[in-house]
């Protein structure tokens, strides 16, 4: 009895001291009770780039991203072996993400975490952990975490007694906008020659794979990639080739705009320098991968599907997400990453000034928004309606309107003040200091969503 | 093997349990198996040495007990016996001084011989030194003398002397038991008891608050100061000494008690080794309730075989002094250690000296010596006392705690006790603060001892789901806020180095 009070109280205090991020990332796929179809591998580079949400709206994909930042192939290897006790997917795509490393749990420790605490104690974690290290006091950080988590007792908030849990089933959106870099291009000849532990372990992911019958998808995310990234790229596609499965080498297509669609700028080549997509990025990656799924695999749309309905509801909530993040971020650069949403329309005021134009800061993202700098009006405002229920965009000068899929626009400018109407409804009235003002619909929803106004220096209102 | 180890988190309940599943006629071989286990965990090449000492001993009391029917009084048996005691002693002690003192003998002896223009080629001998050779070589002695003196009869089931020497709780930092108490258990070892178990494990969780909590805690405060006392000068020194004392009382007495549960688990009774010592009014009391073992064993087989106090007030202080040096230099072959021991001792012969003056002063100004302001004094001045000798333990060398010390009186930054750059040495302000809250448990602690109020006795005399609260609650706050885990060394207990 006296072990069974003792127990159940450590038990309490370890979920209570341990970082929440694994829990939290992985909470909904412990939660799903049905199978899910698709499930995600790789670094931080799939977490970003892969929103299984998107995939469930616009394909009736059931998938979950099990990407976490800094994953290597051994770990990732042992966190699909750990989620086959859970689910039984009909496809895995992994990222070949750092194929050439020779590291391993010892080296990784901070980040393997992440792939590891929200799984229950089992006999395949066990095994993983055994298998992984040889160090004693590493297998029992992971085995229990509370070894390692004990001592954040000084830093409890009410985030660890209230964690929540994360909306896009272990995905995620980093806003950012990266500085443009130039990278060097090898070809396809040249490609990692070495069995690297990363090797090792991805050709065990897919021959436990193929011995289950699940397909492999490997990918490798886009970003500019350095030489020996490039080489692992290539090595990748061989190896695809030789287990018969299929590859996606994205540094070998133009779905993201490098000036564009990528955030981060790590000083450190290891992990690769603006090694991840944005939001915008994102969406374009996962537009991508849902595609060439829908074509070249036999995965089931569940849109219809009973037992999945209650996704609709998840998708809400992921919306809210993508909402929030809008009236969270304070940076007009990162804002239009974040309109780049095929789901959400949106009425953008942009001011008369020449920072729209080609050579200014913002022509790049206008232009990946769609919007063709060229046709802003100069001296005064424009109205940029981006109507994505519609597939139209139009250019609105002040006293213009323009019927839309979800209403129709008007925009003004009394007393010299630019406002957005909707319907005859007052939206957004412009703050004359503002370059920018934006009001966003949402396209499934059919009202506005959030609006926002910027001045180039930030967030104003 | 560690105490604070999860090895022996895995290692001590099987014991247990194994223990009470056998029968009791052969617990004390298990018990035998296990401790050699628990020894040889850590080097097991070594466990050699442990048997060498082990069947010097029993053999000499095996050769003393022959004569036990012989008349007393024979000169030639008493000759006999005392050559027995000899040469134990010097089997044993020769093995003591070559793996703990030989380096620190020809170190010292080349450095004498250097002021007189002479060099010394030093061997050099880098040999581990065996964990816990101090505390089993004495205890084995202690078996002897017993034996000489007939104040025990020689065991002569040598499996079960081995365990007498070897009994793993008390192994490699004690108490040092005495044969008298010890072997007569072993021989009639007790069925399992659950009040003894609860007790036991009482006690355990008190020993590890004090190793994993407190110690560990206070040890990193303490190390970031004194590994660097160039940078922390002054007012970090004092903190950092105040700490040690509390450091090393809660390490040493952590592992006793541990020991001293762990033991009551399975059965065993051991003796107490420390008695609130901080809440000693003198220095002397200080040495009866600290390391309780050692001191009576000095008493015992030194002190008084000097003479002790029989032979005069000059004799008496001599032989204080060579107690103490002899004990300064049991726990560390190092110069610093002998000055340690002998500021101990010359403390008591000051204090004895100074006797008749002090009852005077008292008696001329009227104080009442048993007025708690009085007694606080006392005790406080005993504290200062005992700690400024824990610098010359403490510190790498005598030269540097001279410097030290040095530093204390010259350096004047008082206002680091109040701007938050304590907070800098090691522990950050929420660890600082529960660091000390938890001496602050500890004094309160000692106090209720001190009165005669046994804490774990109280919690025992609690309903039954009071007492699993309590348990249950400290096991999980010790490792909750302990300093443990793969972030941190396992820290050794001090005294395992003695």
């Amino acid at each position: 009895m006296i072990v069974a009070l003792t127990v159940s109280m450590l038990y309490g205090l370890t979920r209570l001291v341990e970082r929440k991020g694994s829990r939290q990332q992985f909470a909904d796929f412990f939660e799903e009770k049905e199978d899910f179809d698709v499930l995600f591998l790789g670094s931080s580079r799939t977490r970003d780039g892969i929103s299984p949400m998107e995939l469930w709206n616009d394909y009736g994909i059931v998938s979950y991203d099990l990407a976490f930042d800094g994953a290597i192939l051994p770990i990732e290897y042992w966190l699909l072996m750990n989620a086959l006790d859970y689910t039984s997917p009909k496809l895995v795509v992994v990222d070949g993400c750092y194929l050439s490393m020779e590291y391993g749990l010892d080296e990784t420790l901070g980040f393997s975490h992440a792939g590891f605490d929200a799984f229950p104690l089992s006999i395949t974690k066990i095994r993983s952990v055994l298998d992984l290290t040889e160090d004693a006091g590493n297998r029992m950080e992971f085995l229990w975490d509370f070894s390692i988590y004990h001592d954040r007792w000084k830093e409890l908030s009410a985030g660890d007694f209230f964690p929540g849990k994360d909306v896009c089933k272990g995905g995620r959106f980093r806003v950012g906008v990266a500085a443009p870099l130039s990278f060097p291009d090898i070809g396809l000849a040249e490609m990692l020659s070495e069995d690297t532990k990363g090797v090792i372990y991805l050709k065990k992911l897919i021959e436990a794979c193929q011995e289950r019958d699940i397909d492999v998808l490997m990918t490798y995310m886009p970003f500019p990639a350095g030489e020996a990234q490039q080489r692992d790229a290539n090595r990748l596609s061989a190896l695809a080739e030789e287990y018969g499965e299929d590859c996606i080498n994205f540094l070998r297509t133009d779905v993201v705009n490098y000036n564009t669609d990528l955030l981060d700028n790590y000083e450190d080549p290891t992990w690769g320098v603006n090694g991840h997509v944005n939001p915008s990025g994102c969406q374009k990656v996962t537009e991508y991968i849902g595609n060439y799924i829908r074509d070249h695999y036999d995965i089931p749309d569940r849109r219809n599907d009973a037992a999945y309905q209650g996704w609709y509801d998840d998708y809400a909530e992921y919306t809210n997400y993508k909402i929030q993040l809008m009236n969270a971020e304070p940076v007009l650069m990162n804002y239009f990453t974040l309109l780049y949403d095929k789901h959400m329309s949106c009425c953008l005021c942009l001011a008369g000034s020449g920072i729209w134009r080609e050579g200014g800061a913002y022509c790049e993202q206008l232009k990946n928004l769609g919007i063709d700098p060229d046709r802003l009006f100069m001296g005064s405002p424009t109205l940029v309606v981006l109507d994505r229920i519609g597939g139209a965009v139009s250019y609105v000068p002040p006293g213009g309107s323009q019927e839309t899929a979800f209403g129709t626009v008007a925009f003004n400018m009394p007393d010299g003040v630019p406002n957005i109407q909707i319907n005859g409804i007052d939206c957004l009235t412009v703050d004359p200091a503002a370059a920018a003002g934006a009001v966003v619909i949402d396209n499934a929803a059919g009202g506005v969503a959030t609006t926002s106004c910027f001045s180039e220096a930030g967030k104003i209102g | 093997m560690l105490f604070n180890s999860l090895q022996f988190l895995v290692f001590f309940p099987l014991v247990v349990c194994v223990c009470f599943v056998l029968p009791a006629k052969v617990r004390y071989i298990w018990l035998l198996i296990a401790s050699y286990y628990f020894y040889m965990c850590w080097n097991a090449k070594y466990a050699l040495l442990l048997l060498f000492s082990t069947l010097v001993t029993y053999l000499s009391g095996l050769y003393m007990d022959s004569f036990k029917d012989k008349k007393k009084g024979n000169p030639t048996v008493i000759k006999r016996k005392k050559m027995c005691v000899a040469a134990s002693f010097t089997l044993n002690l020769s093995v003591l001084f070559f793996f703990k003192y030989f380096d620190f003998a020809v170190d010292s002896l080349s450095k004498v011989l250097a002021l007189v223009h002479i060099q010394l080629n030093q061997p050099a001998f880098d040999v581990l030194l065996p964990v816990g050779i101090s505390f089993y070589t004495f205890q084995a002695l202690s078996y002897t003398m017993d034996v000489y003196r007939g104040e025990i009869y020689a065991e002569r089931n040598f499996l079960r002397y081995a365990l007498f020497v070897s009994f793993f709780p008390q192994l490699v930092a004690g108490p040092i038991e005495r044969s008298k108490n010890l072997l007569k258990q072993l021989a009639v070892p007790p069925k399992p008891d659950i009040d003894r178990i609860r007790d036991g494990a009482l006690l355990m969780l008190w020993g590890y608050f004090l190793k994993v909590v407190l110690a560990d805690r206070i040890a990193i405060v303490v190390d970031t100061i004194y590994n660097d006392p160039a940078a922390f000068g002054g007012w970090y020194l004092i903190v950092a000494t105040v700490l040690f004392a509390f450091q090393i009382y809660c390490d040493f007495a952590g592992y006793s008690t541990i020991a001293i549960g762990a033991a009551g688990i399975l059965g065993i009774d051991l003796m107490e080794n420390f008695n609130a010592p901080y809440l000693s009014r003198s220095v002397g009391e200080f040495w009866r309730r600290w390391h309780i073992s050692l001191s009576t064993w000095f008493r015992d087989y030194l002190y008084i075989p000097l003479g002790g106090n029989r032979k005069g007030k000059v004799r008496k202080y001599f032989n204080l002094m060579v107690v103490f040096l002899v004990s300064g230099l049991w726990h560390g072959a190092s110069w610093h250690y002998v000055v340690w021991g002998g500021l101990n001792g010359l403390y008591q012969v000051i204090g004895e000296t100074t006797k008749p003056v002090r009852d005077k002063a008292v008696s001329v100004l009227g104080l009442h010596r048993e007025s708690l302001g009085h007694r606080i004094l006392q005790m406080f001045i005993t504290f200062v006392l005992v700690d400024f000798a824990w610098i010359f333990f403490r510190a790498n060398g005598f030269i540097t705690g001279a410097s030290i010390i040095k530093s204390m009186f010259t350096v004047h930054n008082p206002w680091i006790l109040f701007d938050g750059s304590l907070f800098n040495c090691g522990l950050d302000q929420k660890n600082f603060h529960l660091m000390l809250l938890c001496i602050a448990a500890l004094i309160g602690a000692d106090i209720c001892k001190y009165c005669g109020v046994r804490v774990h006795e109280v919690i025992a005399k609690q309903d039954i789901w009071v007492r699993w609260l309590v348990f249950s609650v400290c096991t999980c706050f010790i490792l909750l806020v302990g300093i443990w885990g793969p972030g941190y060394n396992a820290a050794n207990f001090i005294y395992f180095q003695f």
